[in-house]
């Protein structure tokens, strides 16, 4: 009895000290940041879908570049579209493609059902060109497809999903977390819609860390992961301690080259933070699947316009795995304790850029539209 | 009446081995949750049927609804409503029959060359470049600045010598690229199928390369060459003369068709009713008897390793002039070559079985690829067509199978009597 007692005791005093301490931690901690990930926890998860309508008149096919399983953009894309499936009610056609040479019989396979829509995902420019000249009728959705120039297709529509500013705040990140001041981009290949990440990048990296120096490499294939494991290994053997990998499924090499060496790598596209916790710092997310959702839905509302639609963070089509509405923390729970000590800081850091950003006092340098940087 | 008992002689154990190759390909449908038969019925009318194709019996006769609401049953190969399927088998068909007809050459010479893909790549690289190379320099000799405002005289004449011009080009690529492997087994005994191997890998990195820097047309994310002038374009049948039938629309079958029918036709006349081709043959045959009966071998052998390199650069060609129009970044990966070697193995080389077998593998790639519209995961078409393969290559196999058992079968009728001995024996 008394035994019992004395627990109770032991117990509430316990409690009343735990809550003080919790309590003088929270007043000595910085006042500027409060997570907004931990202090609601509904901002994690997404609100419970409303019941789909039934739309199951209207019909989308969508031709992915390769098989799912990229962890990236395709895996992004296909989230996309069962999202779609699932929340609108329509009915959706997803089709893994082996690479380039089939492309073009898939989605002219996908033309004989005339389906509303047709969504293709980093099918190259002059077959869907080619494609939609030749089949005036049907409406198609070209993302993750660069067009040099504007097509002019009045049945053609894409988002250019601008990713230079989720990557500078990246390389806040990266500048503000390195320990050896060697920070490193591995890209897929040295053209413009890759530049633009690692040009964000590296701009971020240089406004908290202005003499970081910055390692840059190209893997040449989106699909080569070993390539881009040697890659990235001699860039850490060269002392950079932060990768940015900007390379499709090549860039799971760079993440697996971090967790072997115990170094730091920056997802990219999907949340790839779980990957290797504690190993990869953060994820610059490029929202493929908003894209892939928002063609669906414009052609359920009746809203499909042609033509190029230039999105970004501000439209929420860009972001980082820490945001809310994702909000990973798995860095922080399996992450170096001193650099996760620096975290709230970093937030910090990221939320005022990001601030600036959207209010346009801060503009980053966009390497698709100046391709000369 | 000979040539009706080959045929049904050659057809059927073929047949015998679809069916095989589907019945256990039926293990993984089910571990993969499908029923068997749709999935079967799936793969044959994507691959072969009219489009709406639902069971086997569509294949043949498809009941369509008409303007005026009737049903009405038509011939399916015909019905072309929306484009039909059998018009985009032919055109993937087109490059297998023509590396397989080049694989068949350099097989009946003795030569185990399967260089077929870095032929096949080497052709196409080379009318990429001269289909809008060539075009160029003519517009500048002519004072031609913009090719709209060319005179149509011009045009038409470039329009008929540009592309022969580019085809003997990519020809002439291939068996140069196939003449080294057989010349440098011939004077120094380097085993043909590794130097092809070898060649094979140097031309897709040398491809490769060339897409990625030399020619590289703009700053497009994925690497592709110009495309080519539109004198040097083979116009497939739906935009050109056949632009109102709409059994073509969809598919961008053309001329190199018709090429492909006419190398088919030539090969067969070489190989069996030349002096030539007798004497590749002999080689294969025994080497040492041909020689000593003064056959040239190594003279023979070289010949088909120049014919079979230009058929696969014919291909090459044939696929960039009339189909892609340019390479991209990607299509040395295609790996069109090894079909087409696939292809001539297990058509035996017979060249009747090259056309009949190639575009049935198109049609089972094509099955195989867009089984998804059914919903049903691609990897499942690839199971089926490997074990179809895996039990047409067991061919010989099948064929021995049988015939031992319907002697044993003959033998048992004949000598029933005496192996049943009963009371009524005396």
């Amino acid at each position: 009895m008394l035994t019992v007692l004395r627990r109770r005791v032991l117990f509430a005093v316990l409690v009343v000290l735990l809550f003080g301490a919790l309590a003088a931690n929270a007043q000595d901690a910085t006042p500027e940041y409060v997570d907004q990930c931990l202090a609601d926890p509904s901002a994690a998860a997404p609100e419970a879908a409303a019941p789909a309508p039934d739309n199951s008149d209207i019909s989308f096919a969508i031709i992915l570049p390769n098989a799912r399983g990229d962890r990236s953009f395709i895996d992004s894309a296909a989230a996309g579209a069962e999202r779609a499936i699932a929340e609108l009610g329509v009915t959706g056609t997803i089709i893994e493609t082996n690479g380039a040479a089939e492309h073009d019989a898939a989605i002219r396979r996908a033309i004989q059902d005339s389906p509303d829509l047709i969504i293709t995902i980093a099918v190259d420019p002059s077959t869907i060109e080619e494609i939609a000249d030749e089949f005036p009728n049907q409406r198609f959705a070209a993302q993750e497809t660069f067009f040099p120039g504007d097509p002019g297709l009045e049945n053609l529509a894409l988002f250019n999903i601008f990713t230079h500013e989720n990557s500078y705040l990246a390389g806040i990140a990266a500048g503000m977390l390195t320990r050896t001041g060697i920070v490193g981009a591995v890209g897929g290949l040295d053209v413009p819609g890759i530049n633009l990440f690692i040009v964000g990048f590296e701009e971020g990296v240089q406004s908290v860390c202005a003499d970081c120096q910055l390692l840059r490499s190209y893997v040449g294939d989106f699909s080569d992961p070993v390539t881009a494991k040697e890659q990235a290994l001699s860039m850490y053997a060269e002392g950079a301690d932060i990768l940015y990998q900007v390379a499709g499924r090549s860039g799971e090499g760079v993440l697996d080259a971090a967790a072997e060496t115990g170094n730091l790598a920056i997802g990219v596209d999907s949340n790839q933070d779980d990957l290797y916790p504690g190993n990869i710092l953060v994820s610059a997310l490029k929202r493929v699947d908003n894209a892939v959702f928002s063609f669906v839905q414009s052609v359920v509302d009746e809203t499909y316009v042609p033509g190029i639609t230039n999105v970004g963070m501000a439209e929420g089509f860009a972001g980082l795995s820490w945001d809310l509405g994702v909000c990973s923390r798995t860095f922080d729970q399996n992450g170096p304790a001193d650099l996760v000590e620096q975290l709230p800081a970093v937030r910090t850091a990221i939320e005022e850029a990001r601030a600036a950003i959207l209010a346009g006092e801060l503009v980053v340098t966009n390497a698709l539209l100046e391709p000369a940087q | 009446m000979r040539l009706l008992r080959r045929a049904v002689d050659s057809l059927s154990i073929p047949l015998i081995a679809i069916v095989l190759g589907l019945a256990a390909s039926g293990v993984f449908v089910i571990i993969a949750g499908a029923q068997p038969i749709d999935t079967y019925q799936r793969l044959f009318c994507e691959g072969f049927g009219p489009n709406p194709c639902a069971t086997f019996g569509d294949l043949l006769f498809t009941q369509v609804e008409t303007e005026s609401g009737v049903l009405q049953t038509v011939f399916s190969p015909t019905y072309g409503a929306g484009g039909s399927r059998i018009a985009l088998v032919l055109e993937q068909a087109t490059p297998l029959i023509l590396t397989a007809l080049s694989a068949a050459v350099a097989f009946q010479a003795g030569m185990f060359s399967i260089g077929m893909d870095g032929q096949f790549l080497m052709g196409a690289i080379t009318v990429a470049f001269l289909g809008y190379w060539l075009p160029d320099q003519i517009y500048l000799l002519a004072g031609v600045t913009d090719p709209e405002t060319a005179p149509q005289a011009l045009l038409t004449i470039m329009h008929l010598i540009i592309p022969a011009i580019c085809i003997a080009a990519a020809m002439l690529a291939g068996a140069i690229y196939s003449w080294i492997p057989g010349y440098i087994k011939i004077k120094l005994n380097v085993n043909e199928l590794i130097s092809t191997i070898i060649f094979n890998a140097i031309a897709v990195q040398l491809v490769g390369w060339l897409i990625n820097f030399p020619l590289r047309s703009d700053l497009n994310n994925i690497a592709r060459t110009r495309r080519i002038d539109d004198t040097a374009w083979l116009v497939p049948f739906n935009r050109g003369i056949f632009q109102d039938v709409e059994w073509f629309s969809g598919a961008r079958l053309g001329v190199g068709f018709l090429i492909a029918l006419v190398a088919a036709l030539l090969v067969w006349y070489y190989l069996k009713r030349t002096t030539a081709g007798y004497e590749q043959r002999m080689t294969r045959g025994s080497s040492l008897f041909a020689r000593f009966g003064g056959i040239p071998t190594g003279r023979a052998a070289l010949r088909a390793m120049i014919i079979s390199g230009a058929l696969s650069g014919l291909a090459g060609a044939i696929a960039i002039l009339g189909v892609e129009r340019r390479v991209i970044d990607g299509f040395q990966a295609s790996g069109t070559g090894f079909d087409g070697v696939l292809v001539a193995i297990l058509s035996k080389e017979s060249i009747i079985g090259i056309l009949l077998f190639a575009p049935f593998f198109a049609g089972l790639n094509l099955g195989a690829t867009n089984l998804q519209f059914g919903n049903l995961p691609r990897q499942l078409g690839g199971i089926i067509i490997s074990f179809i393969v895996l039990f047409s290559a067991m061919e010989d196999f099948i064929r021995a199978r049988l015939i031992s058992l319907w002697k044993r079968r003959t033998l048992l009728q004949r000598t029933a009597p005496v192996d049943k001995p009963d009371g009524n024996a005396v």
